[in-house]
């Protein structure tokens, strides 16, 4: 008999181990230990191992929590929205469809202000043709989540802890975001935390749950007079969000060792040109810096609330004159990708070129050849580009390679 | 035997069947080694006999495998089963000096003349043999460790026995473990004397993106993709360990296997009279299920239908 892959995480661990696991087990891991009371979620690939590892906890015996099943993901979004205002620390999982069949109920968890979590497997949605594999989905409404991405297994086992901790410290729902497949299904050895440790970090505060005994209006019909007052409140709420963040990773990295950042740089000190990033593909752009100085990674650990201030500064202070985006979605029709649409109004004041390549999406990996061709292009870029984005590492025609901007690049 | 220094990487890969245990291959590696280590396996459906790839990276140096790229130029490739070699190129991206560790009870130089390279080592073993005869099924994925063990130094047998104690229960932990050892001592070695270069490792320039397949404009109307016939170029008759064999003789023209087939790999032709009649089976798309020697009523007590067990992959 094979080893159930979810073992370690049956009984207590007393002090910080090391194992070898998917991403997606070690999510199951990391959020067995933050002790939830509910978990409801529908499966999809790449996510389904993360909700499936929980059920093999609770029917272990080693959680005590409703492992509650329901018939499509809008349904799991709706029921962990309500057992979380009830009360109860509640956890569910997504991705790419299950994502947007989801969408009509996930304003209401950012509305209540309830502390629910998230784990999204991001992967691309289906059109023209299915693909299961990565894509930044999660990017695509701004609904008001806190969202954190990882770039590895430790970083995605120690976001569903943290991500605990961001939730029940601002009120607001926390998704915490890795690659599809790159992170879900790849096996990384990492350090867990000790439960108790986990305990430490994510006590049960006292927060405004739904009660007979404090009778208000959850999601009932509000006139034009009222509801404009309600979104500004929430706006304002969220302009407080980022210090506690701060707080809950020093917390957590006071106990772990494992200090994070809004926005990490990798070599950025007189770097002229910057990589702007989030997820997986920072690792692969950090190895190739390697042999490549003189080019800076920035990589986005909080996608929301975007840290826009923070990131001018870091510009600013490292003195970097051009800045390229690598993103894993698109936009037909936008003027920008959702990631690009972010960063390029946060550094408008510089007046400094900023290009937006969409690269990766559907799984497709990105490797040196990339990162090769961002460099030459970027080397070539002079003035705020004609284009603010373009696709890379996809082919025009057989045998040709996609390039809408040869006049600015020599080969 | 290795190189650990830092900064240094290795990989591996691991090519296997679906159901064959490629993916925990690369797993044990994962667990056997002391250092920074990760795996993942080529991201597709797997099923059942299709051609798997599983990829472990191993360095001395976290930083050095951060990367979350594919591998591309691995230095082992170890092949779980040796009819695979039939259907992917096994060697690609495998550079002078690097090892071919191959489950196969054929001899080096049929091999080394179907591969066509002589300048990479061989590690030859009948895996399949020994763990039939030691677990009692053919499943190769911790025999092929105990040569990759043996031939990369990347870990001993006592860090694979922890590995087996991490991954099996019961009394599967012992009988792998003896399965491993008689590995370690019977694989057959052969080595040229070339030293492996990982500056000739180089990944081919935008190799990942398939540069020969149609682009953006090639499509007719959007992304709309009009292709006939997608499947029919997949060689899934490979997956299966039957042969459906027909004997017409025996054969009443019930159609019954047409409707089971699930692959649609029953072969009809068109009768002057209009009629479709059954003539065989396509043996590029059966996977050798049998429903259709199941269903089959055939004539007179015998089957029209009958599956055999096919032989040796011929090179």
């Amino acid at each position: 008999m094979s080893v159930q892959p979810m073992e370690p995480f049956f009984k207590e661990i007393k002090e910080p181990i090391e194992l070898a696991m998917t991403g997606n087990y070690a999510v199951a891991g990391g959020v067995t230990q933050t002790d939830p009371d509910v978990i409801c979620a529908f499966p999809i690939t790449p996510q389904t191992q993360s909700v499936e590892g929980l059920s093999d906890v609770i029917y272990n015996g080693r959680l005590k929590a409703a492992f509650v099943n329901v018939e499509s993901e809008l349904a799991a979004m709706s029921f962990s929205t309500a057992a979380c205002a009830s009360g109860a620390r509640t956890f569910t999982a997504t991705a790419s469809q299950g994502y947007m069949l989801m969408m009509e109920a996930l304003p209401m968890a950012v509305g209540w202000r309830v502390p629910l979590t998230m784990l999204i497997s991001a992967r691309a949605f289906n059109a023209p043709n299915l693909s299961i594999w990565n894509a930044w989905e999660f990017t695509l409404a701004d609904l008001g989540w806190n969202t954190i991405v990882a770039e590895n297994v430790q970083e995605t086992y120690d976001n569903s802890i943290i991500s605990v901790m961001i939730a029940e410290k601002t009120l607001f729902p926390t998704m915490f975001v890795h690659d599809g497949f790159i992170i879900s299904h790849a096996v990384h050895k990492f350090i867990t935390l000790a439960d108790e440790q986990v305990r430490k970090l994510t006590p049960q505060l006292k927060r405004h749950v739904i009660t007979p005994e404090k009778p208000g209006l959850w999601g009932s019909l509000v006139t034009p007079e009222q509801l404009m007052e309600q979104r500004l409140a929430i706006d304002l709420a969220k302009k407080e969000v980022p210090p506690k963040i701060d707080e809950a990773f020093k917390e957590f990295g006071k106990e772990t060792g494992r200090y994070y950042n809004q926005i990490e740089t990798n070599k950025c000190d007189g770097a002229k040109v910057a990589i702007i990033s989030m997820g997986s593909v920072c690792g692969n752009i950090a190895s190739w810096q390697d042999k490549n100085p003189g080019i800076g990674l920035i990589k986005i650990r909080t996608y929301r609330p975007f840290p826009t201030f923070q990131l001018r500064k870091i510009i600013e202070d490292c003195g970097i004159e051009k800045v390229a985006i690598i993103e894993k979605f698109d936009a037909p029709g936008a003027p920008l990708a959702q990631v690009g649409s972010s960063v390029i109004p946060a550094l408008y004041p510089l007046g400094i070129p900023i290009k937006d390549f969409i690269a990766g999406y559907g799984g497709r990996d990105i490797t040196k050849d990339e990162f090769d061709l961002i460099k030459r292009k970027m080397d070539k870029v002079t003035g705020i580009p004609s284009q603010f984005y373009e696709y890379i590492g996809v082919r025009e025609s057989k045998g040709k390679l996609w390039d809408p901007n040869p006049m600015e690049v020599s080969k | 035997m290795s190189s650990n220094e830092k900064g240094s990487l290795t990989s591996i890969r691991f090519h296997a069947r679906g159901g064959q245990g490629g993916v925990t291959a690369a797993q044990l590696v994962v667990y056997a080694y002391n250092g920074p280590a990760k795996c993942f396996p080529r991201f597709g459906a797997e099923r059942m006999g299709s051609p798997t790839e599983a990829f472990t990276k191993v360095s001395q140096d976290a930083e050095a495998i951060r990367s979350n790229e594919q591998v591309y130029t691995p230095r082992y490739v170890c092949i779980l089963d040796d009819t695979i070699i039939n259907d992917v190129c096994v060697t690609n991206g495998l550079a002078p000096g690097g090892w071919l560790i191959i489950n196969t009870v054929k001899n080096i130089d049929t091999l080394k003349k179907f591969i066509g390279r002589s300048d990479v080592n061989y590690a030859l073993i009948d895996a399949t043999g020994l763990a039939i005869e030691m677990l009692g099924r053919p499943i190769t994925n911790t025999a092929i460790l105990g040569a990759l063990s043996k031939v990369s130094g990347l870990f001993s047998i006592k860090d694979l026995e922890k590995a087996i104690e991490f991954q099996f229960r019961g009394d599967l932990v012992k009988k792998n473990i003896d399965l491993v050892k008689a590995v370690y001592d019977k694989v057959q070695i052969y080595k040229v004397d070339i030293p492996y270069d990982s500056k000739k490792a180089e990944k081919p320039k935008w190799n990942h993106v398939e540069v020969e397949y149609q682009g953006a404009k090639d499509y007719e109307i959007g992304a709309v993709w009009y292709t006939q016939g997608a499947s029919l170029q997949v060689n899934t008759g490979s997956w299966g360990a039957y042969k459906i064999l027909y004997d017409p003789d025996h054969c009443i023209q019930c159609q019954k296997c047409f409707y089971v087939c699930p692959d649609m790999a029953i072969l009809r032709e068109k009768q002057s009279n209009g009629e479709w009649h059954i003539v065989g089976t396509d043996a590029k798309h059966c996977k050798g299920c049998r429903l259709c020697v199941e269903v089959c009523p055939g004539k007179d007590g015998v089957k029209a239908r009958s599956a055999k067990l096919k032989e040796e992959v011929e090179f």
